[in-house]
């Protein structure tokens, strides 16, 4: 007996030994290595939403490893997607960055989450320890904590909620009712789209958030709702929620419209909906396989391929981050200066619609990359042409110059949105 | 003349919005009540909290997906297997994680129960994705009655939930297997020397406990949307239900069951749903400050 626990022991110890040794042998067989890290919710409430960020990444650094690394400072670097899992728990995204970056040395980390987003904030720019945040969040506020170090992908929501305001009003509709996700995203949403909406001489007729993340049963709050006779109603969350929202609220008899908060995405709600049946007089995001550019119909089928899920504005945007940030890295000539990399983003641009399934334009100086809108209603079961939003320029005469060199893609149409 | 109608007419509509929530509230109270009373049943017998049992109503509802999605069941047959396969997982889980440790701390059964529900969740990610699932809804259409707005298989889970606890009621009163089952969680040591088989009984409740889950599970699945977290959410529920109506207490589960559906859904409409778990863990407190034993619960010397 005393001998086998000696034999295992031996034999434990020698396995750890093989394993410490394999990556030491490869290691010197291999390229150069830049991890780029990501923290988000991998499993639990929001897991789904989580992934489709991550497959879009992880698609983009197998795309540019095939292509053959990134050339920086005349040597060839791969990518390395890190991914670990942090269930929108604040400390334990704030855990994850750290480890990425003492254990892997990450430059970068990409995250979806406002909330994991502003503890992140908070570490990023410690000197000596800094590293780029990634974040894929519409909320305006993210730039509101003034991080030098942080990037935010998507376009700021306040754009959304003045086009589809604008839409929902030209339907001839006054009266509208909320019932938003519950969190910090959901409570910005609603108080920036009541404002808005009173200020154009509607009114909100009932506001019941409900927590999308937890409860799949919102027949109470839309009870209340429809009692208020409202003609459209805000609603949103994750999209599959979303869906439950809908379907919910038609049971319950209800006939008027719907606006979509930009989190829930009208494609995908449809989806599981099987149909835009119950969708008429729908207003929200494009439907990301309609976007009108060149690239879009490859890339949807190759990832639809590769992935066995449908294609979401989560992975075509997290693709293109990654793209711009491995032009970063070659343009500012370091992987390991966030910085640097920081600093020669503005050189990344733009990535076109010849090659990528979204444009994206530039960076604005506060850290938003330069991405339009795109937003399309649902009326008898229709799709409506794309209405793409453009909002980072000054002033209109910067918009028509530019409208002159982009002119709209396919059926689109181009409108100007002043952001303040 | 005109003021009156005119108050007749705004008592209308409020009653009509109230009788609405109810009918919310005793919908999603009746799966409550069939998940906490699988929950109650189990404790009872074994005295220890079933940490795992949403996620074997999670589980569950996975293979009503699983049937009619790879073999295209109908739903009521996929239904119906689901609750047999659940049965058989229940024995399963009883047999693998909490008989080995029937003699051991508490704690231990505690911490296996938790090792439990982390494979069920994990299992059920690794075959199915993190992201949700529908089960199409076999009875689409709504009926008007009063005033509410009901869609059919709303009314099927209310129908189904009353029958399923009628039977269970039956099962437990008049037969022999269901009566040894009162008999051991009434006093353990009594009923083994009166012969009965303590470990078959723990058995056939964990069977019962996890077909009942399912049954739940596979009714509410067509309206909402099935998803590996499903279960630790309404798992933590039943929990709150069971104390509240008192540990091991059958109506005290029911009741349980159908008062908290009906405060969520008052609280949601009329209140705010920001405060939804507020309302469960508030009745918790104030029924047991008032009766710490829960509404049904027995005094224990």
């Amino acid at each position: 007996m005393r001998y086998r626990r000696g034999f295992t022991g031996l034999l434990l110890l020698a396995i750890m030994g093989l394993v410490l040794a394999v990556p030491v042998v490869y290691g010197v067989a291999e390229a150069k290595e830049v991890t780029i890290g990501f923290t988000g919710p991998i499993s639990g409430v929001a897991a789904e939403y989580g992934q489709d960020c991550l497959n879009g990444l992880e698609m983009a650094v197998k795309d540019i490893n095939a292509a053959g690394g990134i050339t920086v400072g005349g040597e060839q670097y791969t990518l390395n997607l890190v991914k670990l899992d942090d269930m929108i728990d604040p400390t334990q995204a704030v855990n994850n960055c750290r480890r990425l970056l003492d254990q892997y040395k990450a430059p970068a980390v990409f995250n979806p989450v406002f909330n994991t987003l502003a503890a992140m904030a908070k570490i990023n720019e410690e000197k000596g320890h800094e590293f780029l945040i990634m974040a894929y969040t519409s909320t305006p506020k993210v730039l509101e904590i003034g991080n030098k170090l942080l990037v935010e992908i998507p376009p700021p929501f306040t754009i959304y909620v003045r086009s589809l305001a604008d839409l929902a009003m030209k339907e001839g509709w006054k009266k509208a009712a909320m019932v938003v996700t519950l969190g910090a995203y959901g409570d910005e949403w609603r108080h920036i789209f009541a404002e808005y909406w009173k200020s154009k001489g509607g009114q909100i007729t009932e506001d019941k958030p409900a927590n999308y993340y937890t409860e799949t049963d919102f027949s109470a709050q839309l009870t209340a709702a429809i009692a208020s006779k409202p003609d459209v109603i805000l609603i949103g969350g994750p999209s599959a929620p979303t869906a439950l929202v809908i379907e919910q609220a038609r049971n319950l008899g209800y006939t008027g419209g719907f606006i979509l908060v930009d989190q829930a995405k009208q494609d995908y709600v449809a989806s599981i909906l099987k149909g835009t049946e119950l969708m008429n007089g729908t207003f929200g995001l494009a439907a990301v396989n309609q976007l009108p550019f060149a690239a879009m119909p490859a890339f949807d089928k190759k990832y639809t391929e590769q992935y066995k899920r449908m294609l979401t504005w989560e992975v075509c945007m997290n693709y293109n981050a990654m793209h711009a940030l491995a032009r970063a890295m070659v343009a500012a000539g370091t992987v390991s200066d966030p910085i640097a990399i920081h600093a020669a983003l503005p050189k990344a641009f733009p990535l076109l619609g010849d090659k990528f399934p979204v444009e994206f334009f530039g960076i604005t100086p506060n850290g938003c990359m330069e991405v339009a809108g795109s937003v399309q209603v649902i009326k008898d079961g229709k799709y409506s042409p794309v209405e793409t939003l453009y909002w980072w320029f000054k002033t209109e005469e910067e918009f028509n110059k530019f409208k002159a060199e982009h002119p709209a893609p396919g059926n689109a149409t181009m409108k100007f949105l002043k952001f303040e | 003349m005109f003021s009156t109608s005119r108050w007749a007419f705004w008592g209308q509509k409020h009653m009509q919005l109230f009788l609405q929530q109810i009918f919310n509230g005793v919908m999603i109270g009746s799966t409550y009540a069939i998940v906490a009373l699988g929950l109650t049943l189990v404790f009872g017998i074994l005295n220890i909290p079933n940490f795992a049992h949403g996620h074997l109503y999670m589980l569950g509802a996975y293979f009503c997906f699983f049937l009619m999605n790879q073999y295209g069941f109908g739903y009521w047959i996929s239904l119906v297997f689901s609750v047999v396969i659940m049965a058989m997982v229940g024995m399963l889980v009883e047999r693998l994680v909490y008989r080995p440790l029937q003699d051991r701390p508490h704690i231990n059964s505690f911490i296996s129960a938790i090792g439990a529900l982390i494979i069920l969740e994990n299992g059920v990610i690794a075959i199915w994705g993190p992201q949700g699932h529908r089960i199409p809804n076999p009875y689409p259409g709504i009926v008007k009655l009063l005033g509410i707005t009901m869609s059919y298989q709303r009314l099927i889970v209310i129908v189904s939930a009353i029958a399923l606890i009628i039977l269970l009621q039956i099962f437990i009163k008049k037969t022999t297997a269901g009566m040894t089952i009162e008999a051991v969680a009434q006093n353990r040591e009594g009923a083994m020397l009166v012969g009965i088989n303590v470990n078959r009984v723990s058995s056939i409740t964990f069977a019962i406990s996890s077909a009942t889950a399912a049954a739940a599970a596979c009714l509410v699945a067509p309206i909402f949307m099935i998803s590996p977290t499903m279960g630790a959410f309404l798992g933590m529920k039943a929990f709150v239900i069971v104390i509240l109506g008192g540990l091991g207490s059958i109506p005290g589960a029911i009741m349980g069951g159908y008062i908290l559906g009906i405060l969520e859904a008052l609280g949601g409409g009329y209140l705010s749903a920001a405060y939804k778990d507020v309302y469960a863990f508030g009745a918790l407190i104030l029924i047991l400050a008032i009766k710490p034993t829960g509404l049904f619960g027995r005094e224990v010397n």
